[in-house]
């Protein structure tokens, strides 16, 4: 391993801890604005080099193997890096419209910075942690301040989702813990933190008594599901989705969720010559039919934009836990598109949201009746995010859905492939509803927004659209890949 | 570790259930903090060099976490008693029930001793049905120290216990998940006048 991809880690992880520190340190409210949007460059362009990097073929273990570079790490980095950007870019404009903090006047928009650059540090350094016991740490300290975030602006149903998500995550990931301990007991030699590598898993796995793996098996996925939202233990988030500042919203939904899958990927991996391919699976997939069956009817009914997009999120978590759960070339290939495609689609959204509470405070808690005629620019924002995310075609979500279905069928799923495929359509219904009952429908006339907020929010509009478009393409060529030919054979090549 | 010990342990998450004033709870909290971090020391000679600072880390943790809620306790004085449980004996019968089913049914853990198993499991179960039936956020947050307890007494139960790096990690976590816990409480408090979890009902399809 050559120097330059341990500075970038390096560089990814120090400096929006810096610019955390920087901001508690300038006092002038636009000095803090300029060191986000600052910092957040150079920390999206440090951490998508090192995406790159493991993409392209760069792996193995950096910064003394905390970290490891791998082949399934790099898109789940190069997305909580491009995730992260957006909500930074896009922070200044939310709290100039916000006008509570759980903070003083005077440090609020310090308070809110500093935690999103904490919270944002952790989630870059979890794709690429070696090791399941200090991917527990860093998963559980991003609780602490993403609770913080959830509750920024203290209105009572924000402190009410901000303590729901303290408290059912945090038992959760005990119970995870609890997983660690039984999976740590049942390693033959032990083996301290190397142990718990997953090199070090995979290596005694093979030799572990199968029923106490399994139980630590089933102790841990289950446990991170509270912090992935997968149904039946998700209840804390179409809450703190829908209360959260938006730019906290983008990141909790694109990249907390599929970052933590990751974890429990790795672990399936790690872990499955001790309980069998079949357990791995069937536990994934049973997962994702329920946040499917769960998400459904919410999709039918008329809700607020943002709960809409959190019920989606359950919709689209519950995907991803299927593809990990069919495995196969299709349903991995299918997997790396949905999470890339599911965070560009979801960041947009959220990111609408901002300037849609401002024309149209009422949104908060209703639906965003008639918005086409109203303000052309934010509907066509929202219409792209909920089109893509609904699968309407030619959304790479709908090619991603379609890869996840054919690989559940090509590897023998063909109960869950078919339940899969009928739930999907149920829900690509639903939201196809929205779009012509709630957006295009009419309402009231022309409403005035911020002129420079639209040009920016059209500029977004565009990005996504030319990022989407190319997802598309690229699900094409993506299952024949090596890349993926990578991903069959395991995290680690 | 001792047995009677582990059993102490799981009696006082129990006297949490049952216990009235939240002072009395924290005590209680703390105290099983404090005892479980000196049955780790107990067990330290006979492990590696790094257990006996992951004990001494385990009996240190007690300490901010006693501190934090109390003080959070004191600037937020309910101005009547919330609702008492209707019936907390009913209450500790469920919790004690639900534990020993749940040891009835999880298999083998593959800790040092069947007493330890037992003991983690039922302070990880007594802690969820301290969140699920007290209504008072201060004891939801008891709840969940209990819980981390009741993992914490799983891993001194492994003969290596958790690497070094991961109690420290996971001792953290805790403190900064209670002062978190600590300033929603009083920011709850403020905007309801009362730290009763039954107003934080609003969010519902």
């Amino acid at each position: 391993m050559t120097d330059a991809p341990t500075l970038l880690c390096l560089a990814m992880l120090l400096l929006p801890l810096t610019a955390a520190l920087l901001i508690c340190v300038v006092r002038a409210p636009l000095a803090r604005d300029r060191v986000n949007v600052a910092g957040a460059i150079l920390t999206a362009g440090a951490a998508l080099t090192v995406a790159a990097l493991a993409m392209t073929g760069t792996r193995g273990p950096v910064l003394g193997g905390w970290l490891q570079l791998d082949a399934i790490g790099g898109p789940f980095l190069a997305v909580v890096a491009a995730v992260g950007l957006c909500s930074a870019l896009v922070s200044p404009a939310y709290l100039r419209t916000a006008h509570e903090s759980l903070a003083s006047p005077d440090t609020e928009r310090a308070w809110y910075y500093a935690c999103f650059h904490l919270f944002w540090a952790a989630l870059l350094a979890l794709p690429l942690i070696g090791n399941l016991g200090v991917a527990w740490v860093v998963t559980a300290a991003t609780t602490g301040v993403s609770a913080l975030l959830v509750a920024q602006s203290r209105y009572p149903k924000a402190l009410e989702a901000g303590w729901k998500y303290l408290v059912l995550t945090t038992v959760g990931l005990a119970v995870a813990l609890l997983g660690i301990v039984v999976v740590g007991a049942a390693a033959p030699a032990g083996g301290g933190l190397a142990g718990l590598s997953w090199q070090g898993l995979t290596a005694s796995a093979a030799h572990m008594p199968r029923s106490a793996a399994l139980v630590g098996f089933v102790l841990i996925v289950a446990g991170l599901a509270t912090k992935i939202g997968w149904a039946p233990v998700h209840n804390w988030l179409p809450d703190a989705h829908s209360e959260a500042p938006p730019p906290v919203s983008a990141l909790l939904s694109a990249a907390l969720l599929p970052t933590v899958m990751l974890i429990a990927w790795r672990t399936r991996i790690a872990l499955e010559p001790a309980v069998g391919a079949r357990a791995g699976s069937m536990l994934f997939i049973g997962f994702g039919l329920a946040s499917l069956a769960v998400s459904v009817p919410f999709l039918w009914r008329r809700m607020a934009w943002k709960r809409l997009l959190a019920y989606s999120s359950l919709e689209n978590m519950g995907m991803l836990a299927l593809g990990i759960g069919f495995g196969g070339r299709l349903a991995l290939a299918g997997v790396v598109i949905h999470v890339a495609a599911h965070a560009v689609s979801k960041s947009l959204g959220f990111s609408a949201a901002t300037p849609l509470f401002v024309v149209r405070p009422s949104a908060k808690h209703a639906p965003a009746h008639g918005l086409l005629r109203a303000n052309p620019s934010l509907a066509a924002a929202m219409g792209l995010s909920l089109g893509a995310l609904s699968g309407l075609p030619p959304s790479p979500l709908f090619f991603s859905e379609v890869l996840i279905v054919m690989g559940g069928f090509a590897t023998g799923h063909t109960l869950a492939a078919a339940l899969a495929a009928v739930l999907l359509a149920l829900g690509f219904l639903g939201l196809a509803r929205v779009l012509v009952e709630d957006l295009m429908a009419r309402g009231p006339q022309r409403a005035e927004g911020d002129g420079a907020g639209r040009r920016a929010l059209l500029a977004l509009t565009i990005v996504a659209g030319v990022l989407l478009g190319a997802l598309a393409v690229l699900a094409a060529f993506l299952p024949g890949s090596g890349f993926v030919r990578v991903l069959t054979a395991g995290t680690l090549p | 570790m001792n047995d009677g010990l582990q059993w102490a342990l799981v009696a006082m998450g129990l006297l949490v259930v049952l216990a009235r004033r939240r002072s009395v709870a924290i005590l209680l909290v703390a105290l099983q903090a404090v005892l479980l971090g000196i049955g780790a020391l107990t067990l330290a000679p006979h492990r590696p060099p790094a257990f006996l600072i992951a004990a001494l880390v385990l009996l240190a943790r007690g300490a901010p976490l006693f501190f934090l809620l109390a003080v959070s306790v004191r600037r937020t004085r309910e101005p009547r008693p919330l609702g008492l449980q209707a019936r907390p004996l009913l209450n500790v019968g469920a919790a004690a029930a639900i534990s020993l089913a749940t040891i009835a049914l999880i298999p083998p853990l593959g800790l040092e001793t069947v007493t330890a198993e037992h003991a983690s499991v039922s302070l990880v179960v007594i802690g969820i049905i301290t969140i699920v039936t007290r209504r008072e956020t201060i004891f939801q947050a008891l709840g969940l120290v209990i819980v981390e307890n009741g993992v914490a007494l799983a891993a001194v139960g492994v003969p290596g216990g958790l690497p070094l790096v991961v109690e420290l990690g996971v001792a953290i976590d805790l403190t900064v998940v209670i002062a978190v816990a600590a300033i929603l409480h009083e920011r709850i408090f403020e905007e309801f006048g009362t730290g009763d979890s039954h107003v934080l009902r609003s969010l519902r399809d």
